[in-house]
């Protein structure tokens, strides 16, 4: 080993026997503790330097500003001494020609025994104010008030320092050796600066390999479990916040602190808990969330068995164990009750509401008395409970239970701007995903296609950065079905990608993504009589796992696959059964089951049984101000229920604006329809001019198209001919040919 | 002649080599197994026999001379070998009951001392789960006491049977030595060392026996003086009872000779040096001890003591370091751990290392005497004087504590009382000056000027002049009126100092000197001594007033 003696900033003859570290080869090991690691120790020193007026006094803010955002655990800055030497070597010292970092690494190189970093430890008592005796002159240095972050963080490193036993505290200098390591290739003006790490006196013994092995033969990495623990829960937070599992980079990055041996802290389990249930992997889930319990209660009181409960029902509602998830949630309420937890009570049947409204329960455990019992019970409680989170949550699932009932829109908008107000009073917006959701919705179920468009158009420019995966790739998904609708199919596509580049972050969002894309590609298969397609849609939907509205949106799509296909007595009768199931329709599923049987009768041509039905719907989507399907039902009214045509051209001339701004490309394609075929029937007693039929029914066209309604474009195409050839159009043949070349050429 | 020689030691090491196999066969067998490391140890570090020049001899001899009851031995070992393969292997696993349990109806000697060292060592065993807190007797009263009686009754009847085994003779002297009955247990040690010379831990336990130079003296006179195991025991217990002479060191010198490489004599000749404080070669010789055996625990606790008293920080951190890589659980690396923090003045984290290597070990005395003193650091009189009484029942010949008992109950101001326990320490280190500089402090203290003047005397006798001693004369002197022989004294006093270097004491005793000389008008003289106090570097006001007083004198005084 080469020996080489240096110069010693402190005047003491002492030596280099680099390499130390000795290992190079072997995996590094991990020294824990609770705060201090080396890097705070060297911030450590860099306050003693601003206490000794080292530092420039025109510097000492920024100085204090490095000292400040490097202490602070939870910016999670790399504690390395290159970042340190990065900010440091450019501030000057009070000595000339010296940098911060300069006399850093003087102090840093003088230290060359355990015994040194004692005596440091030691004396960083000397800077706080009440540590120093009264009687006893004042030192030149600066003194800290006790109260100061500075001192704190002194104390802090201290209090520590103290605790730990002589095998810690060996460790300890020894993961200072590899944390100083780094700077034996720092330069300064391109010369090396010093690199003594040995007394004189220890020379003979150091010369021993066998000695220096067994002295300094492992040099462990240090990290302190309180960074540690801010990581994960920062972590932790944004999962949660997210719902999301780790990008693999991140995971990377975290691997090697996550998984180490020495590494047994409580939240690295919630950790593991979240990340495993955001990739979908129940068992390990389940494992390490009850992991997760097992430990904390025993290290926290504030966590209690029933917040252990909460989440496992949460766990296995989301992984579809139904029947666990609910005898979760009930041992949680009363787990809750016994403790008298009242927060957590009103989570659970918060939770428990939410969950019994979207699962398709057995009819024997269908009570909709005890579902309403548990909403006005939370909203007298949550109020007195002073939870705004919760207040806010109530407030929305009352705006969703009166949605789905359909006859207060009062209370929908009241309760919309009662919990808006709340999340702007509390600062928290957890439920904003909701509200705008709902807002949303309701302004859709109005027929306001800009406004309804314009909140999801803001929540995604505005809160994109905060908001959950899920909520984010519904809110996608919400865009795409109403560009769909808008028959706006390009921009379908795009908002798919974005929807399914965010899903990937989770797999509770990647379901949810898979199954909505498969309705919306159905829809479009339905449209364009493309049979195959949807009936694998349809196969392809049993992958994913569903809640009660996607399983009615299946038995929705399958019905209107088999009015397509002809089977119509099967589809009424499983239509008629559908509508039997009063408790579990909301009013919109129950109009749109009743369009279809329209659409049974007018198929079979039983026109007065569909004219009774849609009177039927007319009357119950007007009262639950569902306007969509009113106006879809007075266009359909006016097309078939053979009306006087002056009154229905009028009914619809004054709908035709509202179904413009309705967005609903189908819908306006449909009344342009029904306006030019009563036109058309009554051609000698209106007199319509031909331009603007034809101009209708080219619109009509088009807007099917953009739809992908082939039959429906047929049909319009159809009428145009008929018309033509009424008026004795010679445009007639061309059309004929031109429609002869568009439906029949392209299906051979 | 020299070929004579020659053969002479060829035949000796070959001797040597032969016991010392014949211990570590004998000793492995038993379970003994420090014997068989000191034994090793011993043969690797054996001169190597040169071949050429050695005894030819075609035939064995040893096993041909054997007796009627060794050749019974025998048989009965043989018979027994099952029975005792598998004590054997239940004592391996320290399951010492069951061995004991196993070996019940078994006759040979062997197994007869397999089956009661079991006993023994069970019944060591219970004492130790039995004493729950550190500070608690080393002894206590119980069932293994018990255990002891019943041990010592079969050894009786077996030994007034004639049985004559050396290893059962070697635990009667434990058990002999562990009742106090020490006369008994150094007859039973000895014979038993005479049949077995290389058995290591026969010697041990007779040093301990000893506790007195006098004792040591009888004793050595009753071993055979050639033999070269008499010459390593008589280095090893003059070292723990503290009475170092040329004559160890000639005694090592010839053992050396025959084990040039041997490890136990290096330790020896280095724990040597510390007793005569000879700190600087101690600790050469320790730093080549560990260089050459790295992963040595024993014995470094001694020079974490050396590293200690020579305030080597960074050294003592770095065998610390070394110590508690190896084995953290040794009570040599606490006790080398606890050195480190009390020379860095973190005196309560010494005391809890000092803790840790008793539980380790309750018999290991110098973390006793070491507690003791960090006790004293912390100014927790009461708990240093335990400490220290616990040190001296574990080991009566320890001086360190006898006299840490002395210093602590001077600071309790009880110095009658600190008598006994100084003139203790005076005892067993009798030339050790400072034993007798706080015995002189403590009759300085109870008013009694002739003794403490007697003992200040015995401190300076064959060792270096000491100027603070001398003061102290000086002062007890002028005490009785005797100021001829007081100014002789602090004029010895101002001759002792080194070059240039005035010290406190000196000062005074210029002072002195120059007020005497000139209350008897000797101003030339007076103002020799007081220029002399005035040319160093403390300026004394008081120095400068008798210069004042002096020049006035001499200005009114003619010629």
């Amino acid at each position: 080993m080469d020996i080489t003696e240096m110069q010693d900033p402190l005047g003491v003859s002492a030596y280099s026997v680099f390499p130390i570290p000795l290992d190079k080869h072997n995996k590094k090991s991990v020294f824990y503790t609770k705060f201090l690691t080396p890097h705070k120790f060297a911030l450590c020193l860099l306050i003693e330097f601003y206490a000794q007026h080292a530092t420039a006094p025109s510097y000492s803010t920024s100085f204090l500003d490095i000292i400040l955002e490097y202490f602070d655990s939870s910016n999670s800055l790399p504690q390395s001494l290159i970042d340190l030497h990065n900010v440091t070597t450019n501030l000057p010292s009070t000595i000339d020609g010296y940098s911060i970092y300069d006399l850093l690494h003087e102090r840093l190189w003088s230290l060359h025994s355990y015994e040194d970093i004692h005596e440091i430890f030691m004396s960083l008592g000397s800077y706080i104010t009440n540590l120093y005796e009264p009687d006893e002159e004042p030192p030149s240095h600066m003194l800290f008030s006790p109260s100061s972050i500075l001192s704190i963080f002194l104390r802090k490193c201290v209090v520590e320092y103290e605790q730990l036993s002589f095998e810690q505290g060996v460790e300890f200098f020894k993961s200072f050796l590899e944390y100083r390591s780094p700077s034996m290739n720092f330069r300064k003006d391109g010369v090396e600066y010093c690199k003594v790490n040995v007394r004189h006196e220890l020379l003979g013994l150091a010369s021993n390999q066998t000695l220096l092995q067994l002295a300094f033969g492992i040099t462990p990495g240090c990290q302190a479990t309180q960074d540690i623990e801010g990581l994960i829960q920062l972590q932790i937070q944004h999962m949660q916040r997210y719902g999301c599992f780790l990008p693999d980079e991140m995971k990377r990055k975290l691997h090697d602190i996550l998984e180490a041996e020495g590494n047994h802290l409580n939240t690295s389990y919630h950790f593991r808990f979240l990340n495993a249930w955001f990739k979908g992997d129940y068992q390990q889930s389940i494992e390490n969330l009850c992991r997760y319990f097992d430990h904390v209660m025993h290290s926290n009181e504030r966590v209690s068995y029933q917040y252990a409960l909460l989440n496992l029902s949460i766990l296995q509602a989301d992984f579809g164990c139904d029947k666990e998830a609910l005898r979760a949630i009930e041992d949680t309420i009363n787990t809750a009750r016994e403790s008298g937890d009242i927060a957590c009570l009103n989570f659970a049947l918060a939770w428990m509401y939410e969950f019994k409204r979207s699962q398709l329960p057995s009819s024997k455990d269908k009570n909709p008395e005890e579902e309403n019992h548990i909403l006005e019970h939370l909203a007298i409680n949550s109020q007195g409970a002073q939870i705004p989170v919760l207040q806010s949550t109530v407030h929305l699932m009352q705006a969703q239970h009166y949605l789905d009932n359909g006859n207060n829109l009062v209370g929908v908008f009241s309760n919309l701007a009662k919990s808006f107000a709340l999340q702007c009073y509390s600062e928290s917006f957890h439920c904003f995903s909701r509200y705008m959701d709902l807002t949303q919705e309701i302004w859709y179920r109005l027929g306001c296609f800009s406004l309804c468009f314009n909140y999801i158009s803001l929540y995604q420019n505005s809160f994109v950065q905060e908001a959950s995966i899920i909520d984010l790739v519904k809110s996608y998904m919400n865009k795409a079905r109403r560009l769909f609708e808008n028959g706006n199919w390009p921009d379908v596509s795009s908002t798919l990608q974005m929807a399914k580049m965010e899903s990937e972050r989770s797999f509770q969002s990647v379901h949810f993504y898979g199954r909505e894309k498969c309705f919306l590609y159905l829809d479009k298969a339905l449209n364009e009589k493309n049979y195959k397609t949807a009936i694998f849609l349809l196969k392809s939907l049993n992958g994913f796992r569903h809640s009660k509205e996607s399983l009615f949106k299946t038995h929705y799509y399958t019905l209107k696959l088999d009015i397509s296909l002809g089977n119509l007595s099967q589809s009424i009768d499983a239509i008629e059964s559908l509508l039997e199931d009063d408790v579990n329709l909301t009013v919109e599923w129950k109009l749109k089951l009743m369009l279809l049987k329209v659409d049974v009768y007018v198929n079979t041509n039983v026109l007065h049984r569909a004219i009774f039905e849609l009177l039927n719907i007319i009357e119950i989507s007007s009262s639950s101000f569902l306007r969509l399907y009113l106006l879809e039902a007075l266009c359909l009214l006016c097309l078939i229920g053979n009306l006087d045509c002056i009154k229905s051209t009028e009914l619809l001339d004054s709908l035709i604006p509202e179904i413009i701004a309705s967005g609903n490309k189908a819908l306006m394609a449909l009344s342009f329809y029904a306006y030019t075929s009563i036109q058309i029937s009554n051609y000698d007693k209106l007199k319509p001019s031909r331009i603007f039929i034809t101009k209708l029914l080219d619109n009509a066209y088009d807007g099917y198209k953009s739809c992908y309604m082939r039959d429906m474009q047929q049909r319009i195409a159809l009428l145009k001919i008929r018309f033509l050839k009424q008026i004795k159009d010679n445009q007639a043949s061309r059309y004929t040919e031109q429609y002869y070349r568009e439906f029949f050429m392209l299906n051979e | 002649m020299m070929l004579e020689e020659g053969l002479y030691t060829q035949q000796k090491i070959v001797e040597t080599r032969s016991g010392l196999w014949n211990c570590i066969k004998e000793c492995s067998e038993r379970g003994l197994v420090y014997s068989v490391r000191w034994a090793a140890e011993m043969l690797a570090g054996l001169k190597s026999p040169n071949t050429l020049d050695a005894p030819f001899s075609s035939t064995p001899t040893a096993e041909l001379e054997e007796d009627t009851t060794t050749t019974n031995e025998r048989i009965l070992e043989f018979k027994e070998e099952t029975t005792y393969t598998l004590a054997k292997a239940y004592f391996d696993c320290k399951e010492f009951e069951r061995a004991a349990y196993t070996l019940q109806h078994c006759k040979s000697s062997k197994s007869l001392f397999l089956r009661l060292y079991s006993k023994y060592l069970s019944g060591e065993k219970k004492i130790e789960e039995e004493a729950d807190t550190v500070m608690s007797s080393i002894y206590p009263a119980s069932s293994a006491s018990r255990e002891l009686y019943s041990i010592s009754e079969t050894l009786d009847s077996v030994q007034k049977q004639g049985n004559q085994d050396p290893y059962l003779l070697y635990l009667s002297g434990i058990i002999n030595r562990r009742r106090k009955q020490y006369a008994k247990a150094i007859d039973f040690l000895l014979s038993c060392v005479r049949k077995t010379p290389y058995f290591w831990s026969a010697w041990q336990e007779l040093s301990l026996c000893l506790d007195s130079p006098e004792v040591l003296a009888s004793v050595i006179r009753r071993l055979s003086n050639d033999h070269v195991m008499t010459k390593v025991f008589i280095v090893y217990a003059s070292h723990e009872l503290h009475q170092i002479n040329s004559s160890v060191y000639e005694k090592l010198a010839e053992v050396d000779s025959l084990f040039p490489t041997s490890r136990h004599l290096r330790i020896q000749r280095a724990l040597l040096a510390y007793d005569t404080r000879d700190f600087d070669d101690a600790e050469e010789l320790f730093e080549v001890i560990l260089k050459s055996d790295p992963y040595r625990l024993d014995d470094m606790d001694t020079y974490s003591n050396i590293l200690f008293v020579l305030e080597r920080k960074s050294k003592l951190g770095f065998l610390a370091q070394v110590a508690s890589t190896i084995d953290k659980f040794r009570p040599e690396t606490c006790s080398i751990i606890g050195n480190y923090y009390s020379l860095l003045s973190e005196h309560e984290k010494a005391v809890t290392y000092f803790k840790r290597a008793i539980r380790l070990n309750r018999n290991y005395l110098a973390a006793w005497t070491l507690m003791g003193h960090e006790y004293v650091e912390l100014k927790n009189t009461h708990a240093a004087i335990e400490s220290y009484r616990l040190a001296v029942d574990v080991n009566r010949k320890d001086y360190r504590a006898w006299y840490g008992l002395g210093q602590t109950y001077e600071v309790l101001d009880m110095h009658f009382y600190a008598l006994y326990y100084f003139q203790r320490a005076t005892a067993l280190r009798p030339y050790d000056q400072r034993m007798w500089q706080a015995l002189g402090n403590c009759y300085e203290k109870i008013q009694r000027p002739q003794e403490a003047i007697k003992a200040y005397k015995r401190a300076l006798l064959g060792s270096p002049i000491n100027s603070s001693i001398l003061m102290r004369l000086g002062n007890l002197y002028e005490e009785l009126q005797d100021l001829d022989t007081a100014s002789a004294m602090y004029k010895e006093c101002i001759r002792s100092e080194e070059e240039g270097d005035m010290t406190p004491e000196t000062i005074k005793a210029r002072m002195w000197l120059a007020k005497r000389e000139l209350n008897q008008k000797n101003y030339r003289q007076a103002e020799m001594y007081v220029s002399e106090i005035l040319n160093g570097d403390l300026e004394l006001e008081e120095a400068k007033a008798l210069m004042r007083e002096l020049r006035s004198r001499m200005e009114h005084t003619p010629n």
